[in-house]
């Protein structure tokens, strides 16, 4: 084992800068997919931190595309609360509006006894003070920063001006970078009255979740019951964001497949004499080919380990940088990194198949005819 | 009393170019064992390529081998006899480059996936025997052309063949230096009691051969 690994390291050795190329191919495409998906996960993870605030279930409209759609009316909220599962439920009406030089600020209708509101870490005002004066918006940290706005102060949304009546610091990127209105105001200022996007259900017993999913759907047809993890992979919008990221983490690392075959077959060109006299030596066409599948390996192995510093120091640079600060909150799982080490393995495999064939298939008596 | 053939070849038939270059033209030969046996001729005589087809390293176009009473036109019978019966070398000693002398002996070793510690001990010995023994961890670059031809008989020789297979040994070495690794090779074969088919062009080896055979113009005939 050790000699074939010796045969492998000293050819990759020989031709450091085609195999370096190689492994940064790999590399780049490790980092890419470790980046983009962990962000994408992370971003999902936050959007469904915020529906799951302290929740078991998420309700909303069934077969809509996106949650802004989504429309639950205060009579099905308050025919929900007598349900003789539920403990809480928390109706928020999600929205985007504009403010000078921001056209998108995401907007959360909420009542005032949300748990959001309970949990947030008060910068300036209180949640006491939250839907008892009208005309008032309260804003995120990041928002606060990003709208210049101080408690008191009146700051632009849409068409109308609102009083800042306190800044709240949450643990979620999007809340922190949103505002929140109390839930009339809201259904005011979007023209949807008496409306909610989603509610967020709590039970008095978890173990009866399916239960409760089922009164749902038979007492509301309109309206669908989805336990936090269901929800996560049923709404489409995080199945587009998700597959997206995917498929550009695996185009890359197609590109990188790309730049192990070439190098593999540089490499089988280069040294065919090599390698006939390695059969003479009794080398069967396995053992050739597995000295060739073993150089990707190795290559695979390089550039996965370079790629995942690459795509984590990419990622603690996103995290930091201002602009997006509370945005990027990758969420790195340990289940993705064994998926990618697999893909970038396999694409190692992939593309070093037709080098290691060929090599294989290298006739002693062709490949040293002419010396 | 001549001893029972350990090679034999019937109505062996090679060509190139779609058989419109003819190079080897209907031979039939044997080789005893612990015989040396040169294929001698001028160059494109078709020696080599007489040489590949004994060997099983090319196959003919019409005819048949056998070594050992195997066919190595098949890979299984290929793969045998390069592991455990035979020995090849060439004009050009054909190290790999980057590794150490060593290591390039090791190769035939690796392949047969032979014992470690037998290996080490058999690479020394024939270290010893042709003078590499200091130059064992030396990376082949810096070996002379002497020396690189001296180790790849060693890795000829590593598996204990039965016959070994040379194809212009000394061809690439300057008169001095090719007679000193060919007494050498001589040497070896005697002691390890292993049959070679030699080609050469050198009349001057012919005398350390039991057999001669000319090669031309793709026949044989024996001197």
């Amino acid at each position: 084992m050790n000699d074939f690994l010796r045969i492998i390291l000293v050819n990759l050795r020989r031709h450091k800068i085609r195999a370096g190329i190689s492994m940064a191919g790999i590399a780049f495409g490790v980092a890419a997919m470790l980046t983009i998906v962990s962000i994408v996960m992370g971003a999902v993870a936050m959007f469904q931190q915020i529906l799951a605030s302290e929740s078991h279930y998420v309700v909303f409209e069934k077969n809509v595309s996106d949650l802004f759609f989504s429309s639950v009316t205060s009579a099905e909220i308050a025919s929900l609360r007598q349900c003789e599962y539920v403990a809480e439920i928390n109706p928020m009406l999600v929205g985007v509006v504009s403010s000078p030089n921001h056209p998108i600020v995401t907007c959360f209708g909420i009542e005032t006894g949300d748990s959001r509101l309970r949990k947030a870490r008060w910068i300036e005002g209180s949640r006491e003070h939250f839907g008892k004066e009208a005309n008032t918006v309260y804003l995120g940290a990041r928002a606060a920063g990003f709208l210049h706005a101080v408690t008191g102060q009146e700051v632009p949304i849409g068409k109308s001006r609102f009083r800042v009546g306190g800044i709240l610091k949450t643990s979620n990127g999007f809340e922190d970078g949103g505002i929140f209105l109390p839930l009339p105001e809201a259904q005011d200022f979007f023209h949807r009255p008496g409306v909610v996007s989603v509610a967020t259900v709590k039970l008095k017993d978890s173990h009866d979740g399916k239960a409760f999913a089922a009164q749902v759907d038979k007492t509301f047809p309109n309206l669908v019951a989805l336990e936090d993890k269901e929800f996560n992979q049923s709404y489409s919008q995080f199945k587009i964001l998700t597959l997206t990221g995917w498929t550009v983490g695996v185009f890359s690392f197609l590109l990188g497949g790309m730049g192990v075959a070439n190098t593999m077959l540089m490499s089988v060109f280069g040294r065919i004499r090599e390698i006939a006299v390695l059969r003479v030596c009794g080398f069967s066409r396995t053992q050739v080919a597995g000295i060739i599948f073993g150089e990707a390996m190795v290559l695979a192995a390089l550039g996965t380990l370079l790629g995942f510093m690459m795509g984590f120091i990419g990622l603690a640079l996103l995290h930091a940088a201002p602009q997006l600060q509370g945005y990027v909150d990758a969420s790195v799982q340990p289940d993705v990194m064994v998926l990618i080490c697999l893909i970038a393995f396999l694409t190692a495999i992939g593309g070093s198949f037709y080098p290691a064939w060929m090599a294989s298939r290298i006739e002693p008596a062709e490949a040293l005819r002419f010396e | 009393m001549k001893a029972d053939p350990i090679l034999t070849a019937s109505g062996l038939w090679k060509s190139f170019d779609a058989g419109n270059i003819p190079v080897i033209q209907g031979i039939d030969m044997t080789v005893a064992s612990g015989e040396i046996v040169a294929l001698w001729g001028s160059s494109g005589s078709g020696k080599s390529t007489l040489l590949h087809l004994l060997s099983g390293l090319d196959a003919p176009d019409h005819g048949s081998v056998s070594i050992f009473g195997l066919d190595p036109s098949l890979e299984q019978n290929r793969l045998n006899l390069r592991r455990h019966h035979l020995g090849f070398i060439f004009q050009l000693h054909h190290l790999v480059p980057d590794l150490t002398v060593r290591e390039n002996l090791r190769l035939p070793a690796v392949a047969a996936g032979q014992p470690n510690m037998e290996t080490t001990e058999r690479i020394l010995h024939l270290a010893q025997e042709v003078g590499l023994q200091h130059r064992l961890d030396h990376r082949v670059q810096t070996l002379s052309g002497g020396e690189r031809q001296r180790a790849a008989i060693c890795r000829a020789l590593i598996n204990h063949p039965r016959i070994i297979f040379a194809d212009e040994p000394t061809g690439s070495l300057d008169e001095t230096t090719g007679s000193a690794v060919f007494d050498l090779f001589c040497r070896l074969v005697a002691q390890e009691k292993v049959s070679v088919v030699l080609a050469t062009h050198e009349r001057r080896f012919l005398t350390s051969c039991h057999r001669t055979i000319r090669v031309q113009n793709g026949k044989i005939h024996e001197l």
